[in-house]
């Protein structure tokens, strides 16, 4: 017998109003995703892959909808039913989401150290002081030096990559079941791109976290995660092992995108 | 044997950092530091680094869209430098460039046709018919149709609008054209489309590229030659097959070893760099590089000397005092 999944999505219907009309991003999607596992949402820009990712942490935008009969179970709760205060709950303290661009996903006006401790306050953390030495252990944990001193500092002061690290440090604070990360490298040097890889790996084991990656990177796919969907038009196409994925993609439409996918052919 | 088409000697830009209090300029950014390359005719030379390595402001200053502050440039022997206001508008003609977003560089209130005459009348190639007639093979030319001449940018895809941009480069029948992240905004399979136009077009047309990207497998499909920057310099220059796959600067190689690898079977051993970038307004003294430097003999000899480029295998250059040349 195997273990509940940590997240359900069943016939997932997410729509756009577009002028009037109801453009449908997310067209019927269904899968689950197992705790600890590190699942891939593959696929090129307008596939879907990040509605699905905003249906799931109930973040869409105004004109955005679950249309009725879609299903999104996590933790055995119903979270299409939930009322906006639990979700609020959930969010961050079992569920959190880190977004491609950290310079706007981050408050301009307040302190990297306040916006991580202000996690810890939201979700019952009484003593401020408790709050500040958590956020700085965690900004320690994200690879952030001197952190203490880094703490007042404001976003605006910190390249991308830091940047990069203080949203990890807020998402993973309260060491949630599932992260959500939406291109969380692809605005990030390469470098750069491989430390937060790293970082993410390291942290998943640590914390023993669920990673749902959405990404159009192959090479990500390969590197991080263990299990990939493939989207395209806001279906899913292929769900497989990844390594099964790379050797023998089911689908046309995946073979397709690894053919056109550029990789290094002469180093090493 | 002919001279490059293309000579840039110790291009460099340097801009005044920030202000004190009563507007005096405290030091400079090192944006461009001291770049020296060659292309010749019918080549593919990429410039590759990461944000801030100064290669796109390279490209930018080539073509004197931002005036240089010292160096060279030579364009089929012609002083690119020295050339008052008209020759230079002449010059460019033969001189074109595309950018990355082609939304932002596509005026949303002209049509295509439009877009893609506007220079060929400018240089006073064609106008009239002859011009609707040439507007119309160089769209059908880009894998667009004629027809598409009456839509508005908005009407196209991004690798449409990129084909445009491309167009419009060529309506001026240029030799030479910088292509500047031209692909890199792209999905990949629109990018490979967009990736073998370019290359068909170099072989159709005899064109000339520097192509400037971060990406290091895209550079692969379409460089004769790669140069690689750092904090405003070039630390390595070669064949491309040589440079990928015989890196010799420990920058390269890091920068190598980071390119994700779409493969789940390929364990590699990546050179995870640490630290980020210095800010190129207090670049660090002797070897840029050597504060993130992975490379087992590096010691304070790094930190005074700063390393020349010099030929360490036939036709490699690298800027490291620590590589060993080959004979």
């Amino acid at each position: 017998m195997t273990a509940p999944a940590l997240l359900e999505v069943r016939d997932l219907r997410t729509t756009y109003d577009r002028d009037g009309d109801r453009v449908r991003a997310v067209d019927g999607v269904s899968f689950d995703l197992a705790a600890g596992e590190t699942l891939a949402l593959v696929g090129e820009s307008g596939c879907g892959k990040s509605a699905i990712a905003l249906s799931v942490m109930r973040l869409l935008p105004r004109n955005g909808r679950i249309e009725a009969g879609s299903r999104i179970t996590f933790d055995g709760r119903d979270l299409l039913t939930l009322g906006e205060p639990a979700m609020r709950d959930l969010r961050g303290r079992r569920l959190a989401m880190i977004f491609q661009e950290p310079a706007s996903a981050l408050n301009p006006m307040m302190t990297i150290g306040a916006q991580v401790a202000e996690v810890a306050l939201v979700h019952g953390e009484r003593s401020r002081r408790a709050a500040r030495e958590r956020a700085v252990a965690m900004l320690d944990r994200t690879g952030i030096a001197d952190a203490p001193a880094r703490f007042g500092l404001y976003p605006h002061e910190l390249s991308g990559g830091m940047r990069q690290r203080v949203l990890i440090a807020i998402a993973l604070l309260l060491r949630p079941a599932l992260v959500i990360a939406d291109e969380p490298t692809s605005a990030l040097d390469v470098t750069v791109q491989a430390q937060i890889l790293d970082l993410l790996a390291d942290l998943r084991r640590d914390v023993g976290m669920a990673v749902l990656f959405i990404t159009h990177d192959f090479g990500v796919v390969a590197e991080s995660c263990t299990r990939a969907l493939v989207m395209r038009e806001g279906r899913i196409v292929e769900d497989a092992p990844v390594d099964r994925l790379f050797r023998e993609p089911a689908h046309p439409y995946t073979a397709e995108l690894l053919r056109a996918v550029p990789r290094l052919t002469a180093h090493r | 044997m002919p001279g490059p088409l293309l000579a840039v000697r110790n291009l460099t830009k340097l801009y005044p950092a920030r202000r004190s209090l009563f507007g005096r300029p405290q030091g400079s950014v090192r944006a461009v530091d001291g770049v020296t390359f060659d292309i010749a005719a019918g080549e593919t030379l990429a410039l590759v680094g990461e944000s801030g390595c100064g290669k796109t402001t390279t490209g930018r200053a080539i073509l004197r869209l931002v005036e240089p502050t010292a160096g060279d440039v030579w364009f089929d022997g012609m002083d690119v430098r020295a050339l008052e206001r008209e020759s230079l508008r002449q010059l460019r003609r033969h001189l074109q460039i595309v950018f990355q977003d082609p939304h932002a560089s596509l005026d949303p209130r002209m049509r295509a046709g439009r877009i893609v005459r506007e220079g060929m009348e400018v240089h006073g190639i064609a106008e009239g018919a002859a011009a609707d007639a040439r507007v119309a093979r160089l769209l059908e030319e880009v894998g667009l149709r004629a027809a598409d001449a009456s839509r508005y940018p908005h009407e196209f895809s991004g690798g449409q609008r990129q084909r445009i941009a491309i167009a419009r480069a060529l309506a001026v029948e240029p030799r030479f054209i910088v292509l500047d992240e031209a692909v890199s905004a792209l999905d990949v399979t629109v990018q490979a489309q967009v990736l073998a136009l370019l290359l068909e077009l170099q072989r159709s047309r005899g064109l000339t590229y520097l192509f400037i990207a971060h990406n290091l497998a895209v550079v692969e499909r379409v460089a004769t030659r790669v140069a690689v920057m750092y904090l405003g310099r070039i630390v390595e220059i070669a064949d491309a097959a040589r440079l990928y796959a015989s890196p010799k600067h420990p920058y390269t190689q890091a920068l190598l070893s980071a390119v994700p690898v779409p493969d789940p079977a390929a364990r590699r051993q990546r050179i995870v760099l640490s630290g980020e970038v210095p800010s190129p307004s207090a670049p660090p003294p002797g070897c840029v590089f050597h504060p993130r430097c992975p490379h087992p003999a590096k010691d304070a000899e790094c930190t005074r000397t700063v390393p020349p480029l010099r030929e360490v295998a036939p036709g490699q250059l690298a800027a490291c005092i620590k590589t060993n040349v080959e004979s």
